[in-house]
C-alpha cells in the first residue's frame, strides 16, 4: 500500500478499505442481473443453434415464432377455448378431490375407529401410481368429461387427504384438554380446536393437490380429449408444430405459478396467527 | 359466585395403570383459598385433573358441590402454560367458554377489562407476554363465573416480579368473587403466602403427608416473620432441609 492510498482512506474517514461507490453500483447491477442471465443465456443458445442450423425449425421454432403464434392463438380466440376447457375441467376435478379429502382427513385424524376402517384402503390405493388408473376410468366413465374430471378429483385427493389427517394428529392434545375443561361438546371441539389447529396442514395438502391437479389434467388431456392445453401438446406434436406446444407449455407455467400464488395469498390471510417468522413480520397493535 | 364445596374421601387414580393417587383426602370450603405443595411429579396436577373431572378415580368419593345448592359447580382451569387458541384474537378466546348468550363478547369485555388486558382484545395470543397470556387466561377462567378457580403452577414459567403482580392479580380477582381456589404450586412462599391452608403431598402413590392452617389475616405482607416461620414448616414436612447456602448436596435455601 503506497502512501497515496493510505491518505485516500484517512480523507474519506474510513479505516477499512470499502469498494468505491461507482464499484459498488456496479455489484448492484450485477446482483439484479444475476436472476436473468440463465434465461438470456439460453434464449441466446436457442437462437444460435437455429442460426448455426444445429437444430431445425420443425423441431424448434424460432422466439419470434412462437411469440407470433401466441398472438395468433390469441386473436382468434382459440387459446381461450382450450384454457377455458383445461380450467374447467381442473375446478371441477380439484372441488370433487379436495373435498372429500379435507373432509375425510379431518374424520380420519380425528376418529380411531374411522381410521382404522378408511385408512388401509386409503393406503392401499396409494400403492397403485395415480396414472395407473386410466384406462379403468376410460372404461367405466367412457373417454368423456367424465372420466377426466374423475381421475383429476383421485389426484387431488390423495394429498389433501394425507396431508390432513397428518394435520388433525399433530394438534396440540394441551389445548384439546383446556376445551374439554370447558365442557366443549364433541362437535365444538372439533370445528373450533381441530379444526383450526390442522389448518396449517391442511393447506400443505391443498397445495400439492393443486398441483398434483394440474399433473393430472394434463394427463387426462394428453390421453382422451379434444381440447385444453393437454390436447393442444398433442395436436401441436402430430401436426409438428412446436410453437404450439411451447405456447401451451408457457400457458401451462403461468396458470400453475398463478393458481398456488392464489392459493398462498389465501393461506397467508387465514393463517395470520400463525407464530411464525412470515406471520410475526407484521405490525403489532 | 359463591364458591362451593370440594371433598375427596378415599380417593385413588391411576395413570397408564400407575397409582398416582392412594386414599387421597381433601377438603375445601366455599370461598377457601387452598394450596397444594409436593415434589414434582407427585401426582399434584393429576388432583387437580380429578376435581375437574378430566380424570375419573379408580376408586373413592369426588364431591363438588356448588355453595348456592345449584345442581352442577362451575369448575374453570387455569394451565401452567397459557393455552390459549392462538388462531383466536384475545377477546375470542375469552368469550368461547363464556355462558352462552347475547352478551359474551360483553361479558368477555369485563373479564378482559378486570385483568388489566382491556387495550388487548383484538389482539393475536402470539403478541402477548408470557405475564399477559396467563392474565388472559385468567380472564377466560373468570368468564365462566366459577364456583371453583383451579391454578396448576400458574405462575412457574414468568419473571419473579410478573409473578409477584400475577399472584395480587388472582388474590384480588378471589376476594371479589368468592370462588373456591385450589393452587397447585411447588413454591412453598406462593403456597403460604395466598392460602388459606396447605396441603403436603408425598409418597408413591401420594397421599397427604401433613396439613397446615395459615391463619393470618389479608392483607399479608410477603416479610411477615409469621410466613417465614410456616414457611420452614412446611419444608420441613417436604424433607430435609440443607439450612445453609451452597452446601453440594441441597437446593432449597432456607
Amino acid at each position: 500500500m503506497t502512501v497515496g492510498d493510505l491518505s485516500d482512506l484517512k480523507a474519506g474517514g474510513l479505516l477499512k478499505a470499502r469498494p468505491t461507490r461507482p464499484l459498488r453500483l456496479v455489484r448492484l447491477g450485477l446482483g439484479a442481473a444475476l436472476p436473468w442471465l440463465l434465461p438470456a443465456g439460453l434464449l441466446g443458445l436457442w437462437a444460435l443453434s437455429l442460426d448455426r442450423g444445429w437444430l431445425q425449425p420443425y423441431q424448434l421454432p424460432a422466439p419470434p415464432t412462437v411469440v407470433s403464434t401466441f398472438v395468433d392463438l390469441l386473436s382468434r380466440g382459440e387459446l381461450a377455448r382450450h384454457l377455458g376447457a383445461t380450467l374447467n375441467r381442473l375446478l371441477a376435478g380439484y372441488l370433487l378431490g379436495a373435498g372429500p379429502g379435507v373432509l375425510l382427513g379431518l374424520l380420519a385424524g380425528s376418529s380411531v375407529g374411522f381410521r382404522r376402517f378408511l385408512d388401509p384402503t386409503v393406503q392401499g390405493l396409494r400403492a397403485v401410481p395415480s396414472l395407473a388408473w386410466v384406462p379403468l376410468f376410460l372404461l367405466w366413465f367412457g373417454i368423456g368429461e367424465q372420466a377426466r374430471v374423475y381421475l383429476i378429483g383421485l389426484g387431488a385427493f390423495l394429498p389433501v387427504y394425507l396431508n390432513t389427517m397428518a394435520a388433525v394428529g399433530s394438534v396440540d392434545r394441551k389445548l384439546i384438554e383446556v376445551a374439554r375443561a370447558y365442557g366443549f361438546g364433541r362437535l365444538k371441539v372439533l370445528f373450533r380446536v381441530v379444526l383450526p389447529g390442522a389448518m396449517p396442514g391442511v393447506f400443505t395438502g391443498l397445495r400439492a393437490g393443486l398441483s398434483l391437479a394440474w399433473m393430472f389434467v394434463v394427463a387426462a388431456e394428453l390421453i382422451a380429449a379434444s381440447n385444453g392445453l393437454g390436447f393442444m401438446l398433442v395436436e401441436g406434436q402430430s401436426t409438428m408444430r412446436p410453437d404450439r406446444v411451447l405456447v401451451s407449455l408457457l400457458t401451462f407455467a403461468v396458470l400453475g405459478r398463478g393458481s398456488d400464488t392464489l392459493l398462498a395469498a389465501l393461506e397467508r390471510r387465514l393463517l395470520v396467527w400463525r407464530d411464525t417468522l412470515a406471520t410475526t413480520q407484521e405490525e403489532r397493535p | 359466585m359463591t364458591g362451593a364445596t370440594i371433598r375427596l374421601s378415599r380417593t385413588c387414580v391411576s395413570l397408564g395403570g400407575h397409582p398416582v393417587l392412594r386414599d387421597l383426602y381433601f377438603e375445601a370450603g366455599p370461598g377457601e383459598f387452598v394450596a397444594v405443595v409436593g415434589p414434582s411429579g407427585v401426582g399434584k396436577s393429576t388432583l387437580l385433573r380429578v376435581i375437574a373431572r378430566l380424570v375419573e378415580p379408580e376408586a373413592g368419593e369426588v364431591v363438588v358441590r356448588p355453595a348456592n345448592g345449584g345442581p352442577q359447580a362451575r369448575v374453570a382451569f387455569v394451565f401452567q402454560e397459557p393455552r390459549l387458541l392462538p388462531w383466536l384474537r384475545v377477546l375470542d378466546n375469552v368469550a368461547i367458554v363464556a355462558p352462552a348468550g347475547s352478551d359474551r363478547k360483553e361479558r368477555a369485555r369485563r373479564a378482559l377489562a378486570a385483568v388489566g388486558l382491556g387495550d388487548w382484545e383484538r389482539a393475536w395470543p402470539r403478541q402477548l407476554s408470557g405475564g399477559m397470556a396467563q392474565r388472559a387466561a385468567l380472564a377466560r377462567a373468570l368468564v365462566t363465573e366459577p364456583h371453583v378457580l383451579l391454578l396448576d403452577e400458574p405462575f412457574s414459567a414468568v419473571d419473579a416480579l410478573t409473578r409477584m403482580r400475577l399472584q395480587e392479580h388472582v388474590l384480588g380477582l378471589w376476594a371479589a368473587g368468592g370462588f373456591t381456589a385450589v393452587l397447585v404450586t411447588h413454591d412453598v412462599d406462593e403456597a403460604v403466602y395466598l392460602a388459606d391452608r396447605v396441603y403436603v403431598l408425598m409418597g408413591r402413590p401420594a397421599t397427604v403427608a401433613a396439613e397446615f392452617s395459615v391463619g393470618l389475616p389479608r392483607p399479608r405482607l410477603r416479610e411477615d416473620p409469621a410466613l417465614g416461620r410456616l414457611r420452614r414448616e412446611v419444608l420441613g414436612a417436604l424433607g430435609p432441609v440443607p439450612l445453609t447456602a451452597g452446601r453440594p448436596d441441597g437446593n432449597l435455601l432456607v
